[in-house]
C-alpha cells in the first residue's frame, strides 16, 4: 500500500485524479491509502469519505517542505563544495516553497488537527515567508503525527546523493527528535533511476546506524505509467515553464504501483514494504468527527440558553411583522420553535441575526434568500422580507426534521458595503475563528488548452490565438466542439501541429489547478479555524482555508455566505438620488412598500425592464409580455417560470394557456386544485410538490420533503420504483383512485426535478419589486445607479445609457466642469451626466484633482486645465476627444476652438508647462499647426456625429451621442429593415427585416439537445430578441461571433403564447459607415483609467473577436448585408 | 557461507536487481566476512577480484574472466558497490576513460518469467549474462519526437565485461549502450 500518494490536489505536480486513485487502491485489495498531496490537504475530505465508501483506511498526510536539519544555519552559508541541491517550489501560489520535502501522517484526530495547526503556522507566518515548516514548530506540534524523511528531495537523500552522508545522518537525527519516538521512519523511493540504488544503500545505513526504522514508498504522482505526460505537462505549466519543466524527471516511475512490483523493487529488504503495514496499522483509529455540528459561540446572556434567546427574539419579530397576529403565524412560529430546538440549531440562527442585525443598525441594505425564506423565524428575526404565511412556503422545505443537515441561511448585503459586514465578523467572532471559504478551480477547455500550450513552449500569442474563441465547455469536449460548432470552424486547433496540445488538454479536463477564495463564503468556528483546517494566504491578501464549501459542510461547520448584491448598491444610491432631489420624506423605503401599484405591473407587463432584477433579461422580458404579471404572486412565478428547470420541463406554455384561458385548469386529483390554484394546475414550486404529496396520498410534510429530495437527486430506476409504491400505497389507502394517483405520481416525478424554490423566488421578488418601482418613478436616478454599480445585471453599460435615452433622459457628455467620477443626475431628473471615471487614462490622482480645482473656479480653457490639474498627455487628450473640454476656451475666430485644434495645441501647451512650469493667457498666441477643417459647423466640437460616436464607444464604451445604427437610418430604411419599436403591430409569422448590434448572445441547454442561439440585439428604437435554431446556426455561427451588427430576415412570432421574437432565417454582417466610407467603432477599443470598473463594465474593453481580420475582411468585402 | 550461497549464478538471475545485496554487503563486508577471507588466504577490501588478477605484464588471455566462476568475485564486488555510476557515463569527453560508450544493434534473448535478459549476440559471438546488475529507465523528451529517449537498461555482467543492453520502448529494438571492460 502506498504512503506517499500526490492527487490533483497537489496543485500542477499531481495527475492523479482522487476517485481513481481510491478505486485503483481497492482494486489491487490495498487495505489503506495515504493522500499526502504538496503544503496542505485540500483534497483530504473528499478522499476520507471516497475511502471510507470503498472499504479502504485512509490516512491523512501531506508533504511539506521543511527548513534543513542536517546543519547549522543556512545552506547558503555552507562552502560551495558542500552545499545541497535545493530542490525545485512546490505547492501553489502563496503556500509553495522550495526546500527539502518531508512527509507527514496523522496517526489520530489529535494528529490531524495538529497537522492543520502546522500548516496554518507555516503558510499564515508572512504574507511573503516561503512555507517552509520550522523545526521548532514540528517540534511543538508533532503529537500524533508520523514522520517520513521524504521522497528524492528530502534533505537525507540529497546530501547521499550528492556524497555527504554524514549530513545525511545528521539530518535523520534531528527530524526523528522532533517527533515521538518510534514515530519517524526513513522513506525509501526506487524510481528507477542510476541513483536510486546507491541513495537506498546510504540511506539504509544511515537509518541502522541511528536505529530508524525504513519504509518504503513510490512518491505516487499518476495513477499509470502513461499518465507521466500530464504529470509534466502540469508541472510545467505550473512553473510557467516549457517542458520539461522544473524538475526534469527522467523517467515515468511515479505511478502507482501494485504491492508485488513494490516488493520486487525492494526484494531484499522485506522490512521497507512491511513498515508500510505497520504505519497503516498505527494509522487505523483516524477518524474524523463527521456527521456532528459544531457551531460558533452566539451571545447568550447568563441564565439564557440559546433556545430561550431565539425564542424570545422570534416572538419580539413575530408581533413586529404580523399586525395583527394571526393564529396560523402564531402555530407556525411554534412548530418551527419547537422543531429548531430539536434539531439543535438555536445557536445558528442567533449568529445570522447577529450579523444581519449589524447590518440594518449600521443601515447597510440586505436581503435573505434561499429556501431560508420558507421560515416564518427567519422572517421574524428580519432575516428574510418575504412572508411565508402569505405565500404558502414550507417550513420542512428549508429544515426537514428527516434529514438533520446544517441549514444554508444566504442573505445578500449591499454590494459597496459588504466589507463594514466582513469587519463586524472578525471582530466579533475573533480573527482565529474566521476565514474565507476556498474553491477548487478547474480546467475548463480553455484553460486546458493553455495549460498544455505553455508547456509545450509556444509564444503567448498563439497560445492566447488557441485558447481563446474556444465556447466555455468542458476540456474533454474540445473536439466536439471544433467539429460542429460553427464558431470553431476555423479555429486553429484545427491544425494538425497542435494534434499533442489536444490531446493533452482533453485529459486535463477538470483538473484542479489552483486554490480560489469563495466570492462570500466566510467559515466561523468555535474553536480556532486553524484546528479544523489548514488556512493560507489568497491572493487577495486574505486568510483563506484550504477546503472548499463541500468540505466544510462535510466536517460540520458553519459556513455563512456574506454575498455582496450590486442590485442592493444600486437600490440604496438611487433612493438617495432621489431623496436629494424631491426631498427625504417623499421617497419611502423600497422594501417596505406594499407591492400593489399598478403602474408598476404596467411598466414589468410592456417588457420594459432593462435594470429590474431577476426581470431583466430577454427571456424574462419575453415571458413578461405573456404572462402580464399583475400581483405579487405573478412575479414570484414569472421569477420562478424562467430556470432551466422550469424551461426544460416546458411548464410555461400550460402555465401561461392556462392564465389566459387558452385551455381548461385540469387536475386528476380534486386535492391538488386547491394547492396549484396559484399556478392554474401546473407543479411550478418544489414546496407544490409537499402540498401535492400531502394532500393525494397524505404524507407529512417531512415525508413528502424526502419523497421529493429522492425523486430529484440522482435517482436509479430501482429506487423510483419503490418511491412510486411507496406513495401509491399510501394514496390507495386513502381512497384515492388508482388511475389518479398513477397520473399524480406522473406528474410528481415530471416536475419534481424541475421545481423551483418558492422562497427563493419570493425572496428575490422582493428586490425585483422594489427596482421596478424605481424605475418607474425615478428612472433618471435609477439608471444613474446602475451605471455606478456596473458591472451588474444582464445588460452592457452602453444598453442602460441607449434605454436611458428612448425614455427621454438626456445623456449628456463628459465635461470637466460639470462631471464628478460617477454618474450623476441633473436637470431635475430628466438628465443624466456621464462620469469622469470611465474615460480612458483618467488616473486616480486627477479624478480626485478635478473636482476640488474646480469648486475653486471652473475650468477656464485647456491650459487652465493643465496648469491646474497637471494632467497627463494621454489623460488630456482622452478628455479632448471624449468632448470634455468641449466649448472652453476662445479662439482668435471668436469661437471656442474645435477638438482638433485642442489637440493640436496640447502638445505645445504641454512642452511650455514642462519649460516654464506654467502656461498662462499667453496661450493664444501660440500658433500651432493648422488643422483639418470642421466638419460639423453646427456642433462645438467640429467633429461629425459619426467621428464623435467613434470617440465616445471608444474610450468611454457609450454612444452618447445617438445609437450607431442611427447614422444609417436612411441607409437601413432602403433596405426595408423594420425597427423595434413597430414590431408589435406587425402580425405572427410576418417576414421581417431588422438590423440591431448584438448585446448578448445565449446559447442554453434545450431539451431536444439541440444547439439554439437567443440573439439580444439593440437598434435605435429599442430591443430585439431573436432566436436561431440549430439550422441556421450552422450556416450563420461564424457571422454571429465574428460582428457585432447584423442584418436579420427570419420570421416574426407575435402571439401571446409564444410571445414576440423573430425567427432567424439568414443572418448577415452589417457596418455602419462614416461618409468617407470608413467604419464606426461598435464596441469599447480601450480599458479606462484604474479607478475604472473592472471588467465588464463600461470600463472593460470588449473582446475584439477576431477583430482584426474581420473588420479587414468586412472592408475587404464591402459587406453591408448585400455583401459580394 | 550463506552469503555465498545467496550469489550462487542461479541467484543472480532470479531477478533484475537484488537490493537486499546491496544493503547486506555493505553492511557485512568490513566485519566478520573479512574474518573469513583472510582464513582462507583470499585478498581482501575493495575491488578484491582486481587485485586478486596477476597484473604482470607477461600477457593477458584476451577476456579477463573467461568463466561464469572466474567472474563471479567481479559481479560481488559491482553488487557491493552501488556507487558504480553508469558505464556511458565514465566516457570522457576526449574518447578515453574506463568505458566505451557505444550505440549498436543488438539481438537479445529475453526471459519473459523472469522478466530480463539472458543472452545476447554481439559480432556473431553470444554472451550469456551472469547477472543482471541494475536497471533503470529513462523517458525524456516525449514532446519532441526526433530527440525522445524511452529506454530501459540493464546492466549485465556477461563473458569480458559489463554491458549495459538498452530497450527501446518506443521503437521495440535492443542496443548496446555502454561497455566497461
Amino acid at each position: 500500500m502506498h504512503l506517499h500518494t500526490h492527487s490533483h490536489f497537489s496543485f500542477m505536480d499531481g495527475a492523479a485524479p482522487l476517485d481513481g486513485l481510491v478505486a485503483r487502491a481497492a482494486e489491487l485489495d490495498m487495505p489503506a491509502l495515504a493522500l499526502t498531496d504538496h503544503q496542505g490537504l485540500s483534497g483530504v475530505i473528499r478522499f476520507y469519505s471516497a475511502c471510507r465508501a470503498a472499504g479502504i483506511a485512509p490516512i491523512i498526510g501531506c508533504e511539506v517542505v521543511v527548513e534543513a536539519a542536517g546543519i547549522t544555519g543556512e545552506e547558503a552559508d555552507l562552502p560551495p563544495e558542500a552545499r545541497l541541491d535545493m530542490p525545485a517550489r512546490v505547492g501553489f501560489g502563496r503556500a509553495s516553497a522550495p526546500g527539502f520535502h518531508l512527509t507527514l501522517l496523522a496517526r489520530d484526530f489529535e494528529g490531524y488537527r495538529n497537522l492543520c495547526r502546522l500548516l496554518s503556522r507555516t503558510h499564515l507566518r508572512g504574507a511573503e515567508v516561503p512555507s517552509i515548516v520550522r523545526l521548532r514548530d514540528l517540534r511543538e506540534l508533532s503529537g500524533g503525527l508520523i514522520g517520513l524523511s521524504g521522497c528524492g528531495n528530502g534533505e537525507a537523500p540529497q546530501a547521499i546523493a550528492m556524497g555527504h552522508p554524514g549530513r545525511a545522518g545528521a539530518a535523520l537525527a534531528h527530524l526523528a527528535e522532533c517527533f515521538e519516538p518510534e514515530s519517524f521512519y526513513v522513506e525509501l523511493v526506487h524510481t528507477l533511476t542510476v541513483a536510486s540504488p546507491r541513495v537506498i544503500s546510504g540511506l539504509v545505513r544511515a537509518a541502522d546506524e541511528r536505529g530508524l526504522p525504513v519504509v518504503a514508498t513510490n512518491d505516487v504522482h499518476y495513477l499509470h505509467a502513461r499518465d507521466h505526460r500530464l504529470h509534466d505537462v502540469l508541472s510545467a505549466a505550473g512553473a510557467r515553464m516549457a517542458l520539461p519543466g522544473p524538475y526534469d524527471r527522467p523517467n515515468s516511475e511515479l505511478w502507482f504501483k501494485p504491492a508485488a512490483a513494490m516488493r520486487e523493487l525492494f526484494a531484499g529488504l522485506e522490512r521497507a514494504c512491511d513498515a508500510t503495514l505497520e504505519i497503516a496499522a498505527r494509522c487505523a483509529g483516524f477518524e474524523l468527527p463527521l456527521g456532528e455540528f459544531h457551531f460558533p459561540g452566539a451571545d447568550i446572556p447568563a441564565g439564557e440558553t440559546p433556545y430561550s434567546v431565539l425564542a424570545k427574539e422570534s416572538w419580539r419579530g413575530l408581533e413586529r411583522r404580523y399586525q395583527p397576529m394571526t393564529p396560523e403565524a402564531i402555530r407556525r412560529l411554534q412548530h418551527e420553535l419547537a422543531l429548531i430546538d430539536q434539531m439543535g440549531f438555536p445557536e445558528y440562527f442567533l449568529v445570522v441575526k447577529e450579523i444581519v442585525d449589524f447590518a440594518k443598525r449600521s443601515g447597510i441594505r440586505c436581503s435573505g434568500r434561499g429556501s431560508a425564506g420558507d421560515s416564518i423565524v427567519s422572517y421574524a428575526l428580519g432575516i428574510t422580507d418575504a412572508d411565508p404565511v402569505r405565500h404558502d412556503l414550507l417550513f420542512e422545505r428549508f429544515l426537514n426534521p428527516e434529514r438533520r443537515q446544517m441549514p444554508d441561511i444566504d442573505v445578500d448585503f449591499d454590494s459597496a458595503r459588504r466589507d463594514e459586514i466582513i469587519d463586524f465578523i472578525y471582530k466579533r467572532f475573533g480573527h482565529e475563528h474566521v476565514a474565507m471559504v476556498a474553491t477548487v478551480n478547474t480546467t475548463t477547455a480553455r484553460s486546458a488548452v493553455r495549460i498544455a500550450a505553455r508547456a509545450f513552449g509556444l509564444p503567448i500569442a498563439e497560445v492566447n490565438s488557441l485558447s481563446r474563441h474556444l465556447p466555455w465547455v468542458s476540456a474533454r469536449k474540445i473536439r466536439e466542439v471544433l467539429a460542429t460548432y460553427p464558431e470553431c470552424r476555423d479555429h486553429p486547433l484545427h491544425d494538425p501541429r497542435y494534434a499533442s496540445v489536444l490531446e493533452i488538454a482533453e485529459r486535463l479536463d477538470r483538473t484542479p489547478t489552483h486554490l480560489g477564495t469563495h466570492l462570500g463564503g466566510f467559515i466561523i468556528t468555535r474553536e480556532p479555524v486553524a484546528s479544523w483546517m489548514p488556512l493560507q494566504w489568497a491572493a487577495k491578501g486574505t486568510v483563506v482555508s484550504q477546503y472548499d464549501k463541500d468540505d466544510i459542510e462535510t466536517l460540520g461547520l458553519v459556513k455563512m455566505d456574506i454575498l455582496g448584491l450590486r442590485t442592493h448598491s444600486a437600490i440604496s444610491q438611487a433612493v438617495e438620488l432621489a431623496r436629494a432631489r424631491v426631498g427625504e420624506s417623499a421617497v419611502p423605503e423600497p422594501f417596505d412598500l406594499v407591492p400593489d401599484d399598478p403602474r408598476v405591473y404596467a411598466q414589468v407587463s410592456s417588457a420594459d425592464t432593462v435594470g429590474m432584477f431577476q426581470l431583466e433579461s430577454s427571456g424574462q422580458r419575453n415571458l413578461s409580455t405573456r404572462l402580464k404579471p399583475s400581483c405579487f404572486e405573478d412575479i414570484i412565478a414569472q421569477i420562478s417560470l424562467f430556470r432551466p428547470g422550469p424551461l426544460e420541463a416546458e411548464m410555461i406554455v400550460p402555465f401561461i394557456r392556462r392564465r389566459h384561458g387558452l385551455e381548461p385548469v385540469s387536475v386528476p386529483h380534486e386535492g391538488m386544485r386547491v394547492v396549484l390554484a396559484d399556478t392554474y394546475g401546473v407543479i411550478v414550486y418544489q414546496e407544490q410538490v409537499l402540498l401535492v404529496a400531502r394532500a393525494v396520498a397524505g404524507f407529512d410534510l417531512a415525508e413528502a420533503d424526502s419523497l421529493r429530495r429522492a425523486m430529484t437527486k440522482g435517482r436509479s430506476r430501482e429506487e423510483m420504483e419503490r418511491i412510486r409504491g411507496h406513495f401509491l400505497e399510501r394514496a390507495l389507502g386513502r381512497g384515492v383512485d388508482a388511475e389518479v394517483a398513477v397520473e399524480v405520481f406522473r406528474q410528481l416525478e415530471g416536475f419534481a426535478a424541475y421545481g423551483f424554490n418558492k422562497a427563493h423566488a419570493a425572496c428575490f421578488a422582493v428586490v425585483s419589486y422594489a427596482t421596478a418601482w424605481l424605475r418607474t418613478y425615478y428612472p433618471a436616478e435609477f439608471a444613474t445607479a446602475i451605471l455606478n454599480n456596473e458591472p451588474m445585471g444582464f445588460y452592457t453599460p452602453r444598453l442602460v445609457v441607449n434605454d436611458a435615452r428612448r425614455h427621454g433622459i438626456s445623456i449628456l457628455p463628459p465635461h470637466v466642469n460639470a462631471s464628478d467620477a460617477c454618474y450623476t443626475v441633473e436637470q431635475e431628473g430628466s438628465a443624466i451626466r456621464v462620469g469622469l471615471r470611465d474615460v480612458h487614462e483618467m488616473t486616480a490622482r486627477l479624478l480626485e484633482v478635478l473636482p476640488r480645482e474646480r469648486a475653486v473656479r471652473p475650468f477656464r480653457d485647456l491650459a487652465d486645465l493643465l496648469r491646474r490639474t497637471r494632467a497627463g498627455v494621454s489623460a488630456a487628450e482622452s478628455l479632448i476627444r471624449i468632448g470634455a473640454l468641449d466649448g472652453l476656451g476662445i479662439t482668435e475666430a471668436g469661437r471656442p476652438p474645435t477638438r482638433d485644434e485642442l489637440l493640436v495645441l496640447l502638445p505645445e501647451l504641454k512642452a511650455v508647462l514642462a519649460r516654464e512650469g506654467s502656461a498662462g493667457d499667453d496661450v493664444l498666441c501660440l500658433a500651432p499647426a493648422p488643422v483639418r477643417a470642421a466638419e460639423d459647423d453646427s456642433h462645438v466640437s467640429g467633429w461629425s456625429p459619426a467621428r464623435r460616436l467613434s470617440a465616445e464607444l471608444e474610450l468611454v464604451g457609450l454612444s452618447l451621442t445617438d445609437h450607431p445604427l442611427a447614422l444609417a437610418t436612411a441607409d437601413l430604411e432602403g433596405r426595408g429593415v423594420t425597427w423595434a419599436r413597430d414590431l408589435h403591430e406587425l402580425p405572427d409569422r410576418s417576414k421581417v427585416r431588422v438590423c440591431g448590434v448584438r448585446e448578448r448572445a445565449q446559447t442554453p441547454r434545450t431539451r431536444s439537445g439541440k444547439r439554439t442561439c437567443f440573439l439580444t440585439l439593440e437598434d435605435p428604437t429599442g430591443l430585439l430578441d431573436v432566436v436561431v435554431f440549430s439550422d441556421t446556426l450552422a450556416r450563420c455561427g461564424d457571422v454571429i461571433v465574428k460582428h457585432r451588427a447584423y442584418l436579420i430576415d427570419g420570421t416574426l412570432q407575435n402571439n401571446c403564447e409564444r410571445g414576440l421574437a423573430i425567427v432567424a432565417g439568414d443572418i448577415k454582417p452589417y457596418v455602419v459607415r462614416t461618409a468617407s466610407g470608413a467604419p464606426v467603432r461598435m464596441r469599447r477599443g480601450v480599458p479606462s483609467g484604474p479607478m475604472g470598473p473592472s471588467l465588464g463594465g463600461a470600463g472593460a474593453p470588449e473582446e475584439e473577436s477576431w477583430g482584426g481580420a474581420v473588420i479587414a475582411a468586412e472592408e475587404r468585402a464591402g459587406w453591408n448585408g448585400s455583401g459580394p | 557461507m550463506w552469503w555465498w550461497n545467496r550469489f550462487s549464478t542461479a541467484r543472480f538471475r532470479t531477478g533484475p536487481l537484488n537490493i537486499r545485496t546491496y544493503v547486506r554487503y555493505t553492511q557485512d563486508i568490513n566485519s566478520a566476512t573479512q574474518a573469513v577471507f583472510r582464513a582462507k588466504g583470499w585478498v581482501v577490501g575493495r575491488n578484491v577480484a582486481i587485485k586478486r588478477y596477476d597484473s604482470t605484464p607477461t600477457g593477458q588471455p584476451l577476456e579477463l574472466f573467461d568463466s561464469a566462476h572466474s567472474r563471479r568475485p567481479v559481479i560481488v564486488e559491482l553488487l557491493r558497490s552501488p556507487w558504480i555510476v553508469r558505464a556511458s557515463e565514465l566516457v570522457r569527453r576526449d574518447g578515453g576513460g574506463a568505458t566505451k560508450r557505444v550505440e549498436e544493434p543488438l539481438t537479445v534473448e529475453w526471459d519473459v518469467h523472469r522478466q530480463c535478459p539472458v543472452s545476447f549476440v554481439r559480432a556473431n559471438r553470444r554472451y550469456v549474462v551472469d547477472a543482471v546488475v541494475q536497471v533503470w529507465a529513462a523517458e525524456r523528451r516525449w514532446w519532441d519526437p526526433r530527440r525522445q529517449v524511452s529506454r530501459r537498461f540493464f546492466r549485465v555482467v556477461a563473458r569480458g565485461g559489463v554491458y549495459d543492453l538498452a530497450f527501446d520502448r518506443a521503437h521495440g529494438g535492443w542496443s548496446l549502450t555502454g561497455i566497461q571492460d
